[in-house]
Formats: structure tokens, sequence, C-alpha cells
């Protein structure tokens, strides 16, 4: 039988041996394994590689095809600029657990059965966890065992899913499209929901990105919400609902991404939104609208890996990225600045930038006059991105403190990094052929035509000037530290306070149960010991007459029976 | 009376309105120039994608205001990365 591997396992094997790899290797490493992965992506063909039986279950370790494969070269590309972004510091356990990560993904990518869905996601979910653990930034442990939670939530759903479905017989464990409303395929749906922060689930991604390091909120940008997003358009295309959801998504997200003051929460808000649109996108099911949405979860890896990287390196320099802290940082930071701004030119799909392309692919896959609406969501999406992400954050660093400060820029291997995600931006912006060329549905759309253009100029330009007469009227929202409660503020408020109660009454009873126990056993031991002593002595306490009578009730008895 | 000098400027505001006008400008002169268009339904009209760009950041300006207010804590100049119960 012929063994196939996987490439994601190339990163799986690879986080094994970063750990007992010395400092200056440990990025190089990370590219290496990379490229290996990357090359043997490349060198394989399209279908199915052998199966092997497990238990009597068919087991598919590689099954290539356009879908993942476009997938697979985002999440590769992304790798390779974080694995060069990471030569700047030292945490081997944080490199080990990013590889991890990126190797669980790349490995969903490209399985061919549930069984093994399920494994590579969980080792997923474990390894983001890790990645937040090992992260020096406060709260990071609370929120990695957060993450945990919602990452086990997810495990446990897809798990009892995939039981049901496998109920249906053992060719069923294939990864094929899925009915939503049958039992097994509901529970992976929301198993999936978990994993692409669908509203109510939305808050874990935030809530990761804003205490992980510089390097691993890239990372967990990057490996996490994307995999639902490839899980949606295998197992369900074509699912009305994902409409609303996606929608729902990126409404949530535009809020949170204009009012947050972490720009790092910003961002995360910001893939929220993306995966939104993607998660709408596979709704609509067309063949145009799915591969719109592959082509849009590739431009928001790039453009969203690209961003928190830089943020990252402002991170690293001046502890923080908020809005209201930011004074003065392009001073400091100027080369880290600018590649911000055109960091924020890609998000909000500028032209000539990525997202550009396959947002325009995009507004033509939801031009129905049903989907209207959900057509000016789309629309009005880069705007909302131009403003939080561009126009604040430039107007905040660029403000002039007073204080000379020296230049003190992020370390070269993170502009380098960036810099490279940032090219991949501006180079497949400016020649989305190939990009489309990739997709599985053959696309003969042109993004660089008239009609297309001048509207998103318009779009940009007009909100812009829009933001700015605001402002110099002084309507805009003054910059200041701000925390914004959001759905995780009732779990961890008044639930964990219920929860907290619930187990302090829980220990009360049991207490109260234990004492009654130890009372009553008590008891029962005194009655028992006073019983073994009667039936010892039983002549103790009684008169003369009833020891006769019995003693002679025993005799005659025993005449009697002679 | 000394006058206190003025505060320093960084100009960015200037030159993000350069760009952003000239940005508009150019999309609604194409949008425009073009002609009539038959289109899917309004707001893909020409010059509809100035008006969509204004009205989102209005909403932007809006959401903010209402979020901060209903959803927002008061966060310490001196904290920094802090996880409070509700960060």
């Amino acid at each position: 039988m012929e063994l196939t591997l996987n490439p994601g396992f190339v990163p799986i094997i690879a986080a094994l041996l970063v750990l007992a790899t010395p400092r200056t290797m440990r990025s190089p490493l990370i590219v290496l394994a990379a490229l290996t992965s990357f090359w043997l992506l490349l060198d394989y063909e399209f279908g199915a590689a052998a199966t092997m039986a497990q238990m009597g279950l068919p087991v598919v370790a590689l099954n290539l095809d356009e879908l993942n494969r476009i997938f697979g070269i985002a999440l590769l590309i992304a790798l390779i600029a974080i694995g060069i972004y990471s030569g700047a510091r030292r945490n081997r356990y944080e490199d080990a657990a990013i590889l991890l990560l990126a190797g669980s993904a790349v490995s969903a990518l490209f399985v061919g059965d549930l069984i093994l869905l399920v494994a590579t996601l969980t080792l997923g979910g474990l390894a983001a966890a890790w990645v937040v653990f090992a992260s020096p930034l406060e709260g990071a442990g609370r929120s990695g065992a957060r993450l945990l939670i919602w990452h086990g939530l997810e495990g446990l759903l897809f798990l009892v899913g995939v039981a049901f479905h496998l109920s249906a017989g053992t060719q069923a464990i294939v990864i094929a499209r899925l009915d939503v409303s049958s039992i097994g395929g509901g529970f992976i749906f929301a198993a999936l929901m978990i994993r692409v922060g669908a509203p109510f689930a939305h808050v874990w991604l935030k809530d990761v990105v804003s205490h992980a390091s510089s390097t691993g909120a890239a990372a967990l940008s990057v490996f996490t919400t994307m995999i639902g997003v490839y899980a949606l358009a295998r197992i369900f295309p074509s699912e009305p609902l994902l409409i609303w959801i996606g929608a729902t998504m990126m409404v949530i997200g535009a809020v949170y991404a204009a009012a947050e003051d972490d720009l790092r929460r910003v961002a995360a808000y910001g893939v929220t939104m993306q995966t939104g649109l993607c998660t709408a996108l596979i709704g609509i099911g067309t063949p145009l609208a799915l591969a719109a949405a592959e082509g849009h979860a590739f431009a928001t890896i790039l453009s969203f890996a690209a961003m928190q990287l830089l943020l990252g390196g402002v991170l690293e320099r001046r502890g923080n990225v908020k809005v209201s802290q930011l004074a003065g940082a392009a001073r400091m930071m100027p080369i880290s600045l600018f590649l911000i701004i055109l960091c924020g030119l890609a998000v909000s799909a500028a032209p000539g930038l990525v997202m550009f392309a396959t947002q325009s692919a995009s507004l033509e896959a939801a031009a129905q006059w049903d989907l209207r609406w959900l057509w000016t969501i789309i629309w009005a999406a880069p705007a909302v991105l131009f403003v939080s992400l561009l126009m604040r954050a430039s107007l905040a660093a660029y403000t002039p403190t007073g204080e000379v400060k020296p230049i003190l820029e992020a370390p070269f291997s993170m502009l380098l990094g960036a810099g490279l995600a940032l090219f991949l931006c501006f180079a497949v912006g400016l020649a989305p052929r190939w990009l489309f060329d990739l997709m599985p549905a053959e696309i003969s759309f042109q993004p660089f035509v008239l009609d297309r253009v001048a509207p998103q100029f318009q779009l940009l330009g007009g909100a812009g000037i829009v933001f700015l007469l605001l402002r110099a009227a002084r309507a805009t929202p003054r910059e200041r530290g701000v925390h914004l409660l959001d759905i995780d503020a009732l779990y961890r408020g008044p639930l964990a306070e219920a929860g907290r109660w619930a187990g302090v009454l829980a220990l009360r009873v049991y207490g109260a149960w234990q004492s009654w126990t130890r009372r009553a056993s008590h008891a029962a031991g005194r009655s028992l010991e006073a019983m073994a002593n009667a039936c010892d002595r039983p002549y103790v306490g009684s008169s003369a007459a009833v020891t006769f009578f019995c003693i002679g009730a025993v005799v005659l008895t025993m005449l009697l029976v002679r | 009376m000394k006058k206190s000098p003025p505060a320093a400027r960084s100009g960015i505001t200037g030159l993000l309105f350069v760009f952003c006008l000239t940005a508009l400008i150019v999309g609604l002169g194409f949008d425009l120039g073009a002609g009539a268009r038959l289109k899917f339904w309004i707001g893909d009209q020409p010059g509809a994608a100035a008006a969509i760009g204004a009205a989102v950041v209005l909403f932007v300006v809006v959401a903010t205001h209402a979020a901060r207010f209903a959803l927002g804590r008061r966060q310490k100049a001196d904290e920094g990365s802090s996880d409070g119960a509700h960060s």
C-alpha cells in the first residue's frame, strides 16, 4: 500500500524538531518546513491518495483538489512570512506551537475523511491554546483557558455529529456535502459556527488575538477561522442559513471594529467581518460565489497576516497598539507606520491590492435582486475598515507629542516578514489572474475595469472626506482608553458569578450531606454496638424471674423435641 | 505677555484629505463620465458609491458613540494589556 504524506504533517514534525533547535536555526527551520510543505502540495496530482482501513473505517490522509489547494497555498505563504518574522524573538515553545497550529490547519485542509478532520481540528485547537499560553502578555493564561473551552465545545459537537453521521454506514465517513437538517449535519454545522466565529461565538478570536504575542496574533488570525471557511465550503455549500449568519457577522464586526481602541482587536473584528463575507458567499452557493469566497479567504489571510505582523512590531516597541496611546508612534517607528498605512489600504480593498480583486468578485456574485441588502453590506465593509484601521490609526500615530524620542524601529526580521506578506498583497492584486486561475470554477472576471475601479475610489474617497470633515467639526468620538463589553461579558461576568455561587451552594449542600451522613453513621454504630452488647450479656438488665422463665422455656422445648 | 507657541502639526490630516479628495474626484469623474449604465438596482448607479461611503462613515460615528455609551467601560491611562472582567 502506498503511503502518501499529507503536506500538513511536515510542519507538525518540524514542531517537534524546533523544540531542540538553537535559536538562530528556529526561524530558518519554520521557513524550511513551510517550503517543504509547499513543494509537496505543488508536487502532488489532484485526487485522493490510497485509502487505508483502520478499525473498519476508511481513512483518507490526502485528498487534493482545487478547493483545498488554494487555501493551502495561502496558509503556507503566511507561514513563511511568520517564520521570517519570528526570528526576532526567543520563545521556542511559541515557535513549536505556531508550527503545530499551522501543520494541523494545513493537514485539516487535505484530509479526506471526517475522523481525521476532527482529529486535525482538535489538534489545531490545542495548538492555538498553546500559542496563547506561550504569550508573555498579562492575562494570556486565562485567555488560553477560555479558548480551550471554546475549542473543547467545538470538538465535542464535531465528534457527536460525526458519530451520528457514521451511524448511516462507514462510507459516510468520507467528507462530502451534508444536510444541516439531519442530526449529524446539525451538530457538525454548530461546531463549524464556533470555528468561524459566528454571532455569539465571535468573541474568542478578539480575545485570543489581543492576548497573544506579536507573532502569535498573526498565526491565530490566519490558521483558525479560515479553516472553518474551508470546511463550510466543502461540507455546507449553498446553505441559505449561512447568508444570514455571514451578514450578521459582518455587521457585528463592523460595529466593534469602528468603536474599539486596541488596533489588534480592530483587526480581529476585521477578520470576523471578512470571514462573515466568505460565509455569506458560501451560502449563496453559485460557482462564482464559491470561487469569490475562496479568493476572498486567500486575500484575507494575506492582508490580515500582514496587518497583525506590523501591529505586533509596534506592540514589541511600545507595549500596546491602542489608538488613544499611539501619538508620536510615527516619529518613533516611521517605516512600520508607513507599512501599516499601506496595509490599511490592503484591508480596505483599495484598487491594485489583492482584496480589491476578490471584493469585486464578491460584489458580482451577490448582485441579485433579492440579495441587494447583502450586496450593500459587502460594498460598505471596506469603508468601515478604511476608517477604522487606516484613518484612525494614521491620524493618531502622526499626532506630534512635543517630546523628542529616538527612532526605535521594529527588528529587521519583523519588518521583512510583514513586508513579504504586504508585497504579495500588491503582487497578487496587480496580477489577479494568477489567483483566479487557481480557483475551482473557471472565472472570466476582470476586476480592473472602469465600472469596478471608479466606484471603489469613490467609496474610499467619500468615506475619508466625510470622516475628516466630521473630525474637523469634532463630531467623531474622542479617542480614549475604553473596554467594550461583548457577549463574553455575559459568561465572564454574570454567568461566571452565577457559576461561582452555584459552586459555593453545591459545596455547602455537599458539606451538609457529609455532616448528616457522619452523624447518622455514628448513631447507627452506637445502636449496633448497644445491640451487640445486649446479645453478649443477655441477662444484664433483666430480672431473675425473666431469666428463670427463659431457661425454663428452653429446657421445656428440648424435652418436647426429644 | 508671551503667546504660547502653536501646537506642532504633522500635516497628516492635509495629506489624507488630498488623498481622499483625489480618489473621490477620480472615481466620480470616471463613473459619471462613463454615462448611464443599466445596473441591477439604484445602489449600483453612478455616484452611489460615494453616497454609500458617506453613509458608512455616519454609521461608524453613530455606532462608535452608541457602542461606547452602552458597552464602554473606561480604562485607566496606565493600564496596559490588562485582563479585567470585561476586557
